[in-house]
């Protein structure tokens, strides 16, 4: 009964089916929003990732408390993207930037939460260096860790 | 008018430019220490997850790096529109790196777990590795105590087996098995001797009850082990070897299973045949003895009556004339008288305490040539070829010449007795030099002596011949002289040696003698 159910579900928007294009044309807001979901694709894989490793963490060591650290740092990074290109993505019409050389840029807008939170997300590489950096000094703890225990069990066969 | 903020964007332009290097080279950094993590562990999902999120990483902070580097350059340059170009391809190519990298996470995450999965299978497959390892090291430890205890047991069982094979084959009794039929199943070297086989495999099969000589006696055998499962000092003559029938006590019982049934019999016999012949022997040498004592007594005082009767017989027989009836009576007197005499002469000589010992160094086959010579020609008469033959190698020994041939003629009497007519002496010497006797055999081809009487032969007045023909004493009498001799006598009926039956002998009388020399004789 359920699935000739589900079969009739399927086949009720036919009737209000129209012309179809095997071409479909893209607009051009798409890139933002394509963008946007891979920023927020990430951030559901990280989560997810985050999630693992604090219910089932492989080892206790610094070096999992770093890559740990990382993901925290590459998490908070993706939100603070999200947070630029979806909340303030409109603000650009306000703002403004450009001054006659890099270092007589600035950026005015009104005076809101919004905005001051705004100028300090534009700091995103505070966020993604510090990201990064934990990430390779995880993985260069890792290395050293597999060092160390192949030359004690190199030293326990010799 | 609302207050607006008025914040420089170089500092921000600044972090971004810095921070884009700094990005790009660590994520080389990072992507360098993950290549390594994969080669030093290639099986490491982690590793492998790790690796392929540097490279995008590396990818990522380039495309990022361009496009906050290119624009500023672009700006200095004078030439700001051509980022307009490059921006979409840069943000493409940012868009398509962080679905990477969520496309990676999300994809390793799925990998871990089915990994997880493969792991747990894996480690209950090596738990049930080590269970099983562990089961077969306790299998193979309990099978090397198991082959140990074997080899202990098979050892003391060896010994066991030694030992009771030891007993059984040392055993001079006749040590037998019986299956529960009661047909032998094993017997020892000594109950194949004593039964006279020589193959154990000629004996096993065989009931035990066809070796009893007395069947009746066989079957009360099986009954008392039927009834009792076990006969104690049961006495039964078996049949033996060739020199006559066994006497053998046994002793057996029944082998049962736990459940108590019979599975067969085992038992111990005694031969007793040497001992049962030398208790016979003693029984007769002391009612001999007894009876020569007895002789001796009487003889003794007949003696001197019978001596008076004989002289005043003769004294008289001068008184009467002769031809006359009174001197004929007289002359019967003294001839019974006389006759009374020698029987007790004989009895004394039976009981020896008659004659003084005259034993000479001689050759007793010279001794039985004299009485041969003597008797020939009476056995001749009878048509009884007399057969001699003495051995050219008997020794030299002390003995009594006279009495020995006493003796002789006694046997060669008696021969002629119950031959009668046509039939054969035979006379050997033989010399026994392990026991270091000799061995004179006197035989006849006569009747036989039945078996009821053969062991009253010896006793003094035991005849079979009729009235007047003899006195009793004769076999007595040879009895005690070669007792007196130190040896023994002994008659056999019919005899044991199949080549003396081959000769028509039916009765032999055995004469054993040692060799004494006369230095020996006068110390005795």
């Amino acid at each position: 009964m359920k699935r000739y159910a589900f079969l009739v579900g399927c086949l009720f928007p036919l009737c209000w089916s129209g012309p179809a294009w095997a071409v479909q044309g893209h607009g051009q807001a798409e890139g933002p929003v394509v963008h946007l979901m891979a920023h927020l694709l990430l951030l559901v894989a990280l989560l997810l990732l985050l999630y693992v490793l604090h219910t089932k963490p492989p080892d206790t060591g610094l070096s999992w408390r770093s890559l740990k650290l990382s993901l925290i740092f590459f998490l908070l990074w993706d939100m603070d993207h999200l947070f630029i290109h979806w909340f303030a993505g409109d603000m650009y019409h306000d703002i403004k930037e450009l001054g006659g050389s890099l270092v007589e840029d600035s950026f005015v807008a009104p005076r809101t939460p919004l905005n001051f939170i705004y100028y300090l997300g534009r700091f995103d590489h505070l966020l993604c260096v510090p990201a990064l950096w934990f990430f390779t000094v995880a993985l260069r703890d890792f290395c050293e860790v597999i060092e160390k225990r192949r030359q004690r069990r190199a030293g326990q066969v010799s | 008018m609302e207050e607006a903020f008025n914040f420089p964007l170089f500092p921000v332009y600044l972090v971004d430019y810095l921070g884009a290097t700094v990005m790009v080279f660590l994520a080389f950094c990072a992507l360098y220490f993950a290549r390594r993590l994969t080669r030093m562990e290639p099986k490491n999902i982690l590793w492998a997850y790790f690796f392929w999120f540097s490279l995008v990483m590396v990818i990522f902070s380039i495309s990022r790096g361009v496009g906050h580097l290119l624009p500023y350059v672009f700006r200095i340059a004078n030439i700001p529109e051509l980022w307009d170009v490059l921006d979409p391809y840069s943000g493409g190519l940012n868009t398509i790196a962080l679905c990477g990298v969520a496309i990676l996470t999300l994809h390793y995450h799925s990998t871990a777990v089915l990994i997880d999965r493969a792991k747990s299978d894996a480690l209950s497959l090596e738990i049930a590795n080590d269970r099983l390892r562990e089961a077969h090291a306790d299998l193979f430890r309990l099978n090397q105590t198991l082959e140990q205890q074997v080899e202990e047991r098979t050892h003391d069982l060896r010994l066991s087996e030694e030992k009771f094979r030891g007993f059984f084959e040392g055993s001079k009794d006749m040590i037998y098995f019986c299956d529960a039929g009661g047909r032998l199943c094993d017997i020892n070297e000594s109950g194949l001797n004593l039964l006279g086989v020589e193959r154990r495999s000629d004996i096993v099969g065989q009931p035990l009850a066809e070796f009893f000589l007395d069947r009746e006696r066989g079957a009360q055998y099986r009954a008392l082990l039927a009834t009792d499962r076990q006969a104690k000092d049961f006495e039964a003559e078996f049949v033996g070897r060739e020199d006559g029938p066994l006497y053998l006590m046994i002793t057996a019982s029944a082998i049962t299973d736990r459940a108590g049934v019979t599975q067969g019999y085992q038992g111990i016999a005694k031969d007793l045949t040497h001992f049962k012949k030398m208790m016979e022997q003693l029984v007769h040498s002391e009612k001999m003895t007894s009876v020569g004592q007895l002789a001796a007594g009487v003889a003794h005082e007949i003696n001197t009556p019978l001596g008076i009767i004989l002289g005043y017989a003769q004294l008289l027989e001068e008184d009467f004339q002769e031809q006359t009836e009174v001197h004929e009576t007289l002359k019967i007197i003294e001839k019974q008288a006389k006759i009374c005499r020698r029987i007790v002469a004989d009895l004394l000589n039976f009981s020896r305490q008659t004659l003084e010992h005259n034993k000479l160094y001689g050759d007793i086959n010279q001794s039985l040539g004299e009485v041969l010579a003597i008797v020939n020609h009476t056995l001749n008469m009878d048509h009884i070829f007399v057969h001699p033959c003495l051995a050219e190698n008997l020794p030299r020994t002390c003995f009594d010449n006279e009495r020995l041939r006493q003796v002789f003629v006694n046997l060669l009497t008696n021969a002629h007795h119950a031959i009668g007519s046509e039939g054969i002496i035979g006379v050997w010497s033989r010399w026994h030099e392990e026991s270091g006797q000799i061995e004179i055999i006197i035989g006849d081809s006569g009747s036989g002596i039945p078996a009821d009487q053969l062991g009253r032969i010896f006793d003094p007045f035991y005849t079979t011949k009729g009235v007047g023909k003899g006195t009793g004493l004769g076999l007595s009498v040879s009895f005690g002289i070669i007792q007196d001799h130190k040896g023994r006598i002994e008659v056999k009926s019919p005899p044991l040696e199949p080549e003396l039956v081959a000769l028509d002998m039916h009765t032999t009388f055995h004469i054993f003698l040692p060799v004494v020399c006369a230095g020996q004789e006068k110390e005795a």
